[in-house]
């Protein structure tokens, strides 16, 4: 009897030190680590994972989406848990076109996390992952992320700019309104059973979309000005080319083009910069139209009155000439701006004198950024008229010894066309922002006459357009290289047009440049180009004729 | 008797006691495990909205791409359309009838 008590409390005292082996145990798990298993066991069952929120839009005039974000995917890999690395080679050479030993460097690292790819677009990703899922390759990791689109191609891609893999604006629009665009990411937490089906879902942070941005830009203009530069420069010996078109009566952008373009497949930074704010040029005879303005408007000249147009002209013992040398009988203004007269012009402003002249120029807006939304605008080259010798003061008067942009000039023209008032040009919507009037109202008018008959019978008449009363002013003049002056052969050539020329509502610049034969004149480069362009305007019907012609009479 | 009878009352109330705790214990077991699928099913398909949202926007960029100028431009020019060509344009001179009757 005592023996079955003793071998009972024998057992029993056993199993209450099992008991209480198990109870320290638990102590230990439950009370003295839990800290570090609660944390192990929520690190296996919950995903914490941050969507990336989709920037916002950038659209046209017209609501055309221009920049959008749209579904991509990131892929990575985890090295040590990669199984069939040969495999995922082959398949990152097939699938992503990756080059063969890039490739095997990344697959064959050593590490827990390698991207393979960044931002792969959403059908390579997916069929990516059903090829890996098929061939048995495990390791990979998707991370869902967005990816700047263009849906319209390059086009405008330098005033939109690009973004970075990790959707950072890096220049133009995309730079400058980076803050505006981003949106915050949305935080989600996803509780998963040990197979990775996921039990539970919650928003720990909803987050919210980058804001759209709406610019001035038409879209149709914008493609209508790029294929025309793109053809110029396929069918002359132009390097470059830049067209600006703006509303005179807002200020408002709606074209700015230029080509060569940036192009995604073939990557040069240089062309990401929209060369029409950010580099200057010599007007050449364009610059006569604002020249022949400041000196209408201060009564130094009238419409009879004739000058000598013998070539050259010597002033402070420097020959100016004519183009070709060409001398003129006495011609008045007008006849002179339509056969573009460098002697007369350095008559004119003469008249005016440097101190004045510098003043109307400054009012045009020339000498400082015209303020348009785009980084890296520069302000252009006008020295102040104490500087100006008479030969700069001559030179100047054909658009020589100044450097302006395509966009001064535009915005400059744009004040002749708005009567006299100088407006900020703008790409994004709003109120038209006044800068200043650059001359009377009547001057402006009759200036604008003037050019309306310089298209029509004078240098500009390749940009001429029957019933549209086109007018304008070309010009072309030697490229200045720092350190070696005048070089032949590199050339810019410009026009500055509009239409109706009484009435404006368009005002056009089209700029080319080249550095390969002394033959480049605006009036087969520029002019037509000017021309072309409201042409395809009116044939796009985003123009009409301001005259009701004979056909449209009988009709 | 009395007692007997007391006891029986018990034994029955205790057993009807433990049936209801066992009822709405099951209750409580069979919903939450339904709730708990349900929940899975809303995760499940919140993620698959997800997806399937992602996948609409990368076909609306699809059908804009397929609609850009450039390849209209493309279309319309394997189609035989063209720009204007002006050399092909040629005008009637239409004499005046008042001219000639004078």
């Amino acid at each position: 009897m005592t023996m079955t008590i003793k071998r009972a409390a024998f057992v029993f005292l056993l199993l209450a030190l099992a008991g209480m082996a198990i109870l320290a145990r638990l102590f230990q798990l439950q009370v003295l680590e839990h800290k570090n298993w609660a944390a192990m066991a929520q690190a296996i069952q919950e995903d914490v994972i941050e969507i990336p929120s989709r920037r916002g839009t950038i659209y046209d005039r017209n609501g055309i989406p221009l920049a959008y974000d749209i579904p991509a995917y990131s892929i990575a890999v985890d090295n040590y848990h990669l199984t069939n690395p040969e495999l995922l080679v082959e398949l990152l050479v097939r699938e992503l076109g990756m080059d063969l030993r890039e490739a095997e460097e990344k697959v064959y690292r050593t590490g827990y996390f390698t991207w393979l790819a960044r931002n792969v677009d959403l059908d390579v990703a997916e069929r990516f992952r059903a090829m890996a899922k098929f061939q048995n390759i495990r390791g990979l990791l998707f991370f869902p992320t967005w990816k700047r689109a263009y849906p319209q191609g390059t086009s405008a891609i330098e005033v939109l700019g690009l973004v970075g893999v990790d959707g950072d604006g890096l220049s133009g629009l995309e730079l400058l309104f980076d803050e505006v665009l981003r949106g915050r990411p949305r935080v989600v937490r996803i509780l998963r059973a040990a197979d990775g089906t996921p039990y539970d879902l919650w928003e720990e942070e909803p987050g919210s979309p980058g804001q759209d941005l709406r610019l001035t830009l038409d879209s149709r203009i914008q493609w209508i000005c790029e294929a025309e530069l793109d053809e110029t420069l396929r069918t002359t010996p132009a390097d470059r080319g830049c067209a600006v078109v703006l509303d005179p009566r807002t200020g408002e952008v709606l074209a700015l083009a230029q080509s060569p373009r940036y192009d995604p497949k073939d990557p040069d930074i240089a062309l990401l910069k929209p060369w029409a704010v950010t580099d200057v040029f010599e007007p050449g005879s364009t610059f006569k139209g604002l020249v022949a303005l400041a000196a209408w408007d201060l009564g130094l000249v009238s419409e009879t009155e004739t000058f000598h147009g013998s070539s050259p002209r010597i002033v402070a013992g420097v020959a100016i000439k004519n183009a070709q040398n060409k001398s003129y009988p006495p011609l008045n203004l007008r006849d002179a701006l339509a056969q573009s007269v460098n002697t007369v012009l350095v008559q004119v402003a003469q008249r005016v004198g440097a101190p004045k002249l510098y003043e109307y120029l400054r009012r045009m807006g020339f000498g400082e950024p015209t303020g348009i939304e785009l980084p890296g605008e520069v302000a252009g080259l006008l020295r102040p008229p104490e500087k100006w010798t008479e030969v700069d003061l001559a030179a100047t008067s054909f658009g020589q010894s100044v450097g302006v942009t395509a966009i001064q000039l535009a915005a400059a023209y744009a004040a002749l066309c708005n009567d006299g008032i100088l407006l900020r040009p703008h790409l994004l919507p709003g109120e038209a922002e006044v800068r200043g009037r650059v001359a009377k109202a009547s001057s402006c008018l009759k200036i604008r006459e003037f050019l309306g008959y310089a298209v029509n019978t004078g240098t500009g008449s390749p940009a001429k357009v029957p019933g549209f009363k086109v007018g304008g002013k070309s010009g072309t003049a030697q490229i200045a290289i720092p350190g070696q002056g005048y070089v032949p052969g590199h050339i810019t050539t410009a026009m500055a047009a509009f239409f109706p020329w009484d009435s404006p509502i368009y005002t056009i610049v089209v700029v080319y440049q080249t550095s390969k034969t002394e033959d480049f004149w605006s009036g087969t480069t520029a002019v037509p180009s000017a021309g072309r362009i409201i042409r395809a305007m009116a044939e796009m019907g985003l123009s009409y004729p301001p005259e009701t012609t004979a056909l449209g009479r009988s009709g | 008797m009395f007692r007997g009878e007391w006891d029986r009352t018990m034994v029955l109330a205790v057993l009807l006691l433990g049936m209801l705790v066992a009822g709405l214990l099951f209750l409580y077991l069979w919903q939450g495990t339904v709730l708990a699928r349900l929940r899975a099913e809303r995760a499940a398909l919140a993620l698959a909205l997800e997806e399937l949202s992602r996948q609409k926007l990368f076909l609306e960029h699809k059908l804009r791409e397929a609609y850009s100028y450039e390849v209209l431009k493309a279309r319309a020019e394997a189609l035989g359309m063209g720009p204007v060509d002006l050399s092909r344009i040629h005008y009637l001179v239409v004499e005046d009838d008042d001219d000639d009757d004078d």
